[in-house]
């Protein structure tokens, strides 16, 4: 085999890597960074994205139309549990913790309940191609172009859109953003939202390579807490870099020594990460810059 | 319009009762603020002159008494409303979005309009304060104690506010630059009759800028002192500390 | 599945008990004895609730069928049912629940090795008497426990070289990465050898994992004529379509899957394709007592999504108790085993004729090789019959002799008295 096959193998192995952290973690990272709430139901809002997508291509949409949907979907559950629950909660951030924990079990038993314990798949679609002996999925190099799509998108809202530049000012300083005129609780819902949104965005795109059940969020949330734990509270500074560390750790360990390799050393990533610096990548960048 | 006699009340408040964790600070504070009025507020450390600005602007909420904006009661409006109804609250302290460039914070600012920076707008505070035009592209935060005050004080007027709050814009600042932000206050109120509320403890700014001036002391309003008092040096420092 | 019965099902989860419905006569008649308690503990919610959940139902149908023909020696059979959400530490409290506080004559329980022996321990301390009703790794050699699932000896001496003699000597084993899928490996591993094969690989997954871009490549990289596939679970069930996707094109060869988790039926076709795997029974089974059974099964649970070799063990099992039980003349688990030990514990399941073996107490199964074809639909190239659980036995475990409590492994055997 030549020299070519292995580097496009690596780098395919590296993106897919790269787009399930990154798609797993920007929806807890936009929550995390913009509002400091630690949200439990994270993997909940992306089995939701995941259920509406499979549900809408079954009543007929195209997938891409059903990505959407889930996306949506998922978003306005974000509304609704952040004024019904998270709103309350925002000097108490234990408390979250616990309540948004309680929502995502309600949540998966819910869906077992309501919808049961399985959900028929819709299938990958646009086929494999060959790159010397190996043959790979077409599906997963549209999920790299989608990660890096998210956050390029994220970094237009964030940094060019005036609701990026108030959502961020309230991040920075809530009450003064609030003396300004901005409507500070507003900017919370709608950032839930994204986060939310985010998640469920993640759902869609996974949702036809994967077991649809109410417990597949449970499958996200590691990769999603590490990179987070890693890359700190800022989605450019710390999610994506941590998303590349980590997709280098993990792509190389389990090609090396196989999957349980490759979780590892993910998690060995995080307890070197988190005794060096301790506010993640983004906190040593920030602290650097200041 | 300075010289019309008798202008309207633009903000007054009865027995404002305001603090922190249920305990009172200001306890049933009373003023009266005519439009177009510079009017100094002064008094010792701690006596809650900082806490009036802010519960003016709705970030400490009152626990009783009223205050009654151009009219209207706003002690039960949340601060972003009160914003958008023309006050401007530049904090002790300056609480600049230190992450954001000096052109974003001057945005947040602009936002109330419902838009981007408008061009006249931009000009007018660039020409007030020229540093925030050299430093429009730069974070805030690496900013020094002065241009913060500055760029917080054209965050403010962006929106054109009626109202300015302005706590303590001397502190830890070179003369020069306090004397430019004392001028440039006193020329915007000539040329567009804004009100101003300002908190001061630099008797030299008070000067340049306080046509009258309440002195607090322990919550409460106990002198109003009209220009003349201002300019009599042994009656200031007897009440500068108390 | 059916909301109303789910919900039924926790409520009586939530108090406990749950007395299954029969006509009111008999019911009235019946309550007046001293019911035999059976304990269900099996898991209706969390990640292996897709495949468990038709094993609580099969319980129900068959206690319901045994009611309604006057229990067990004219005592009524109650069920006393706790979800165990798929976590190894609810089994274990639960366990203890069953057996100490509702005081139950018989559990029936478990679906994940794992969860077998995080409560065998409890059933042996407290003396109680299990039934595990799962296809597993094998080597149980404990006299409280009765096996009905099918063991490695049934399920791969027969299918490993029927794939090696079709597709070629080369095996790629991907298993979960606990003891089920490590004593599993191990037997194809042995197995593989003895036919004269060779592994090209083997990868151990953990659970819970659901991505396998590398795990993918690293097959194709191995070039494998066959992969046997042990993964469980959910998550892991994930491999088949993104292996499919990635047109790794290889057949696969199981024991856990289509037979339990139904894959064919919830993945798109054809990431399935060419499938095979032994299974003791599941629906599409084309003789005249599966098609009652399963016509039975859907009367009672019309929306049941699929009834699986797991469901099948249950039903027979509640049989086996009932026959055991009455031919005892007791409940008492000493008696019990004195009528197994004689050797003919059998019946004519929907699967067809089983019985239980008084060395190892696991049963011998009908084993039906299940091919999965592009668009899903299933064949079965072979079926054979009467296939012992002999591997314990020749390897010296004799529960009527001697009760080791223990588990074994083909590298860890019981020990040469
Ligand atoms: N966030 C807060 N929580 C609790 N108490 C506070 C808070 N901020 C101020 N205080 C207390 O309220 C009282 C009034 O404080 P305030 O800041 O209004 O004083 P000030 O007159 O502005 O003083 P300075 O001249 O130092 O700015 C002080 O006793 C202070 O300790
Ligand atoms: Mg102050």
């Amino acid at each position: 085999m030549d020299i070519a096959t292995h580097v496009f193998s690596a780098l395919y192995q590296f993106g897919d890597a790269f787009a399930f952290l990154v798609l797993s973690a920007c929806g807890l990272a936009v929550i995390f960074g913009m509002m400091g709430v630690i949200n439990l139901a994270h993997g909940e809002f992306i089995m939701c994205g995941a259920y509406v997508t499979a549900a809408t291509v079954h009543a007929g949409l195209p997938l891409p139309l059903g990505i959407l949907a889930g996306t949506l979907v998922s978003a306005l559950v974000g509304v609704v549990v952040e004024l019904a629950v998270i709103r309350h909660l925002y000097d108490r951030p234990l408390d979250t913790i616990v309540a948004t924990w309680g929502l995502s079990l309600i949540a998966t038993q819910g869906t077992l309940i309501m919808v049961g314990s399985t959900m028929a798949g819709v299938g990958t679609p646009f086929g494999s191609f060959q790159v010397g002996d190996y043959s790979y999925s077409i599906y997963r190099i549209v999920l790299f172009c989608a990660a890096l799509g998210v956050l390029a998108a994220l970094y237009a809202l964030f940094n060019w859109t005036r609701f990026g530049v108030l959502a961020r000012a309230t991040i920075q300083v809530p009450h003064m953003a609030a003396a300004l005129g901005v409507d500070t609780r507003l900017v919370y819902s709608l950032t839930f939202a994204c986060g939310a949104g985010l998640a469920g965005l993640a759902g869609g795109l996974y949702a036809p390579t994967m077991t649809l059940v109410p417990t597949m969020g449970a499958t996200f949330i590691m990769e999603a807490f590490v990179t987070v734990v890693i890359g700190g509270a800022d989605v450019f500074l710390g999610t994506a870099p941590a998303g590349g560390v980590l997709a280098v750790v993990k792509s190389v360990m389990t090609s090396w020594q196989g999957q349980l390799f490759g979780q590892i050393g993910l998690l060995v990533a995080v307890i070197i990460v988190v005794r060096v610096l301790p506010k993640g990548i983004s906190g040593f960048v920030l602290r650097e810059r200041t | 319009m300075l010289d019309q006699p008798r202008k309207e009340v633009i903000l007054s408040t009865l027995g404002l009762r305001a603090g922190y964790g249920g305990k009172p600070v200001l306890q049933g504070l009373e003023i009266e603020v005519r439009e177009g009025e510079i009017v100094a507020v002064i008094g010792r450390n701690g006596v809650g002159k900082s806490t009036l600005m802010k519960s003016l602007i709705g970030l400490v909420p009152a626990m009783s008494g009223s205050i009654v904006y151009r009219g209207e009661a706003v002690e039960l409006l949340p601060a972003h409303k009160r914003a958008r109804l023309g006050m401007g609250y530049v904090p002790q302290g300056r609480d600049v979005f230190p992450r954001l460039t000096v052109g974003e914070n001057v945005a947040v600012g602009a936002a109330i309009k419902g838009g981007g920076i408008p061009e006249a707008g931009r000009r007018k505070i660039v020409e007030a304060f020229p540093i925030l035009e050299e430093r429009w592209h730069q974070r805030a935060g690496t900013m020094s104690g002065g241009q913060q005050q500055q760029l917080a004080i054209g965050r403010v007027l962006i929106a054109d506010p009626n109202l300015i709050l302005l706590d303590e814009p001397s502190e830890g600042i070179q003369p020069n630059i306090v004397q430019e932000i004392a001028r440039n206050m006193v020329e915007l109120n000539r040329r567009t009759g804004v009100t101003i509320i300002l908190v001061e403890q630099n008797l030299d700014m008070i000067r340049a800028m306080a046509q009258r001036c309440y002195v607090m002391d322990k919550g409460r309003i106990v002198a109003n002192l009209d220009r003349a008092a201002l300019d009599d040096a042994a009656e200031m420092r007897r009440h500068l500390a108390v | 599945m059916s909301k109303s019965v789910l919900r039924g099902l926790r409520a009586a989860a939530l108090t406990g008990t749950l007395v299954l419905g029969s006509p009111l006569g008999s019911h009235l008649a019946l309550a007046a004895e001293n019911p035999i308690k059976l304990g269900v503990l099996e898991d209706q919610s969390g990640d292996f609730a897709a495949a468990t959940i038709g094993k609580v139902h099969a319980i129900q149908l068959a206690a319901e069928e045994i009611n309604k023909a006057g229990g067990i020696m004219g005592r009524p059979l109650e069920l006393v049912a706790y979800d165990t959400q798929s976590d190894n530490t609810r089994y274990q409290e639960f366990m203890r629940r069953v057996l100490q506080r509702d005081k139950v004559d018989v559990v029936f329980a478990g679906f994940s090795s794992a969860s077998r022996e995080a409560y065998r321990p409890i059933v042996d301390q407290f003396n109680g008497f299990a039934f595990y009703n799962n296809q597993y790794e094998g080597g149980v050699c404990d006299g409280h426990m009765i096996v009905t699932g099918a063991v490695p000896e049934q399920q791969f001496s027969t299918l490993i070289p029927y794939m090696m003699e079709k597709y070629g000597k080369n095996v790629y084993t991907l298993a979960a990465d606990y003891n089920f899928g490590q004593i599993s490996a191990e037997w194809v591993r042995k197995i593989v050898k003895e036919n004269g094969g060779k592994m090209a690989g083997e990868e151990f997954i953990p659970l819970g994992v659901s991505q396998f871009s590398q795990s993918i490549q690293n097959i194709q990289k191995a070039k494998p004529d066959f992969v046997v596939t042990l993964l469980v679970g959910t998550a892991q069930a994930s491999y088949y379509e993104q292996a499919a996707s990635a047109n790794v094109n290889l057949p696969m060869a199981s024991s856990v899957n289509v037979g339990q988790g139904y894959e064919h039926k919830r993945f798109k076709p054809p990431s399935l394709k060419d499938m095979f795997v032994t299974t003791n029974y599941i629906e599409e089974i084309d003789s005249p007592k599966s098609k009652e059974f399963y016509a039975k099964f859907k009367a009672k649970f019309p929306s049941e999504p699929y009834v699986n070799q797991e469901a099948e063990n249950s039903y027979l099992a509640v049989y086996l108790y009932k026959q055991m039980v009455e031919r005892a003349k007791s409940t008492k688990r000493e008696e019990i085993r004195k009528v197994i030990a004689l050797g003919d514990v059998c019946m004519d399941a929907p699967e067809g004729k089983v019985c239980i073996d008084p060395k190892s107490q696991h049963m011998s199964h009908t084993i039906y090789l299940a091919k999965v074809g592009a668009d899903h639909s299933i064949s079965f190239p072979k079926v054979w019959e009467d296939i012992k659980p002999y591997w314990l036995g020749e390897a010296g475990c004799d529960l009527t002799k001697k009760d080791p409590m223990a588990q074994y492994t083909p590298s860890n055997p019981p020990p040469k008295p």
